[in-house]
């Protein structure tokens, strides 16, 4: 998956579930527009359909934070 | 105050002990005795006993067989047994489902949070939708971020203390986490969960967090269970206990007085 399947794929996911993500950059952890279970979901979604694997010392807050944050972090650890 | 480590009837509990009160501290789902550590140094609660339990298939205490709410409350039974001592339930989230089934020998219900109407079974009916297979895998997926879950879910701003309630998702098996999971959700569904309520006269507290989804459900709770108690917990979501302790524990402190005055 390229960087802008990525993140077309995270706007999807959150659309689909009627939570739009406002702003790429807007912080989802303080703002509460989404919750844990969204974001496990969204792991689950990303890592069957880009086939990786996200090990667990990368699954934290930050790399989770906005819609920048998730794409850097899946396109980091997508296959070559 | 520290808390020590006693087994009961196979079931592993961690005991602040006093003359007053008992308070059975029963946790939610993934969740064990530590949710509420700061239960102990909380002033609102000196001289109570204060038993905080792992239920059986969570943290130390191993997991029961069919059914599963029947059979986990009959394994914490005996710690009602306080003997002279009122004994007070508080009960967490899904725990409510355990505490409805201990109620003869309560003196009084603190529920927290608790799964009581269907409002409340966002994450139960999430799991149910899920077989057993994704289920796995999702949890296996959940065991890995459990310290981000904590830290997104909670408001607990010590890193270390949030590292420590991560634990409780190692140790429960996704096994146990779906099968009480769904239990609980046809538990109030079906209305045996609100059945058990109505049908025990006795003083009963909902706290809940200002910044949880909850707090919509209280005309409705208020309606079903006439004469149940509200406390709203302006700085907390969905863990009370640990969003603002001493909040939390004042109202259940002033609670357990008020009903054995």
């Amino acid at each position: 998956m390229s960087e802008f399947d990525v993140r077309a794929a995270i706007l999807a996911f959150f659309d689909e579930r009627g939570k739009p993500i406002p702003d790429p950059a807007v912080d989802l952890f303080d703002s509460g527009v989404i919750d844990s279970m969204d974001l496990i979901e969204l792991v689950a979604h990303l890592e069957a359909a880009g086939q990786l694997d996200i090990p667990q010392e990368f699954m934290t807050v930050d790399n989770f934070r906005s819609l920048d944050a998730m794409v850097h972090l899946f396109a980091e650890r997508r296959p070559a | 105050m520290t808390w020590l480590h006693q087994q009961c009837s196979g079931v592993d509990i961690w005991r602040r002990s006093g003359t007053g009160a008992r308070l059975l501290l029963l946790h939610g789902l993934y969740g064990d005795h530590r949710y509420f550590a700061e239960a102990a140094a909380a002033e609102a609660l000196a001289g109570m006993d204060l038993l905080a339990v792992d239920l059986p298939g969570f943290g130390a205490t191993a997991p029961v067989d069919e059914p599963v709410l029947d059979q986990m409350a009959r394994k914490v039974r005996p710690l009602c047994a306080g003997g002279a001592q009122p004994v007070f339930l508080v009960a967490h989230s899904m725990a409510s489902s355990i505490a409805a089934r201990l109620l003869d020998p309560a003196a009084g219900l603190i529920s927290l949070e608790g799964n009581i109407l269907p409002p409340h079974l966002k994450v139960s009916d999430r799991l149910k939708g899920l077989d057993a297979t994704a289920f796995a895998s999702e949890f296996s997926r959940l065991q890995r971020m459990a310290e981000t879950v904590v830290k997104w879910e909670t408001r607990v701003a010590d890193a270390e203390r949030r590292r420590d309630l991560a634990q409780s998702y190692q140790l429960c098996s996704a096994d146990t986490v779906r099968r009480v999971a769904v239990a609980v959700n046809d538990d109030v569904r079906s209305g045996v969960l609100a059945g058990f309520l109505s049908a025990h006269i006795l003083p009963m507290l909902t706290i809940y967090g200002g910044a949880s989804e909850y707090g919509g459900t209280q005309a409705e709770m208020a309606r079903m269970f006439p004469g149940m108690e509200f406390a709203c917990i302006a700085a907390a979501g969905h863990f009370p206990m640990l969003d603002a302790p001493a909040q939390t524990y004042d109202a259940i402190g002033n609670f357990v007085r008020k009903v054995l005055s």
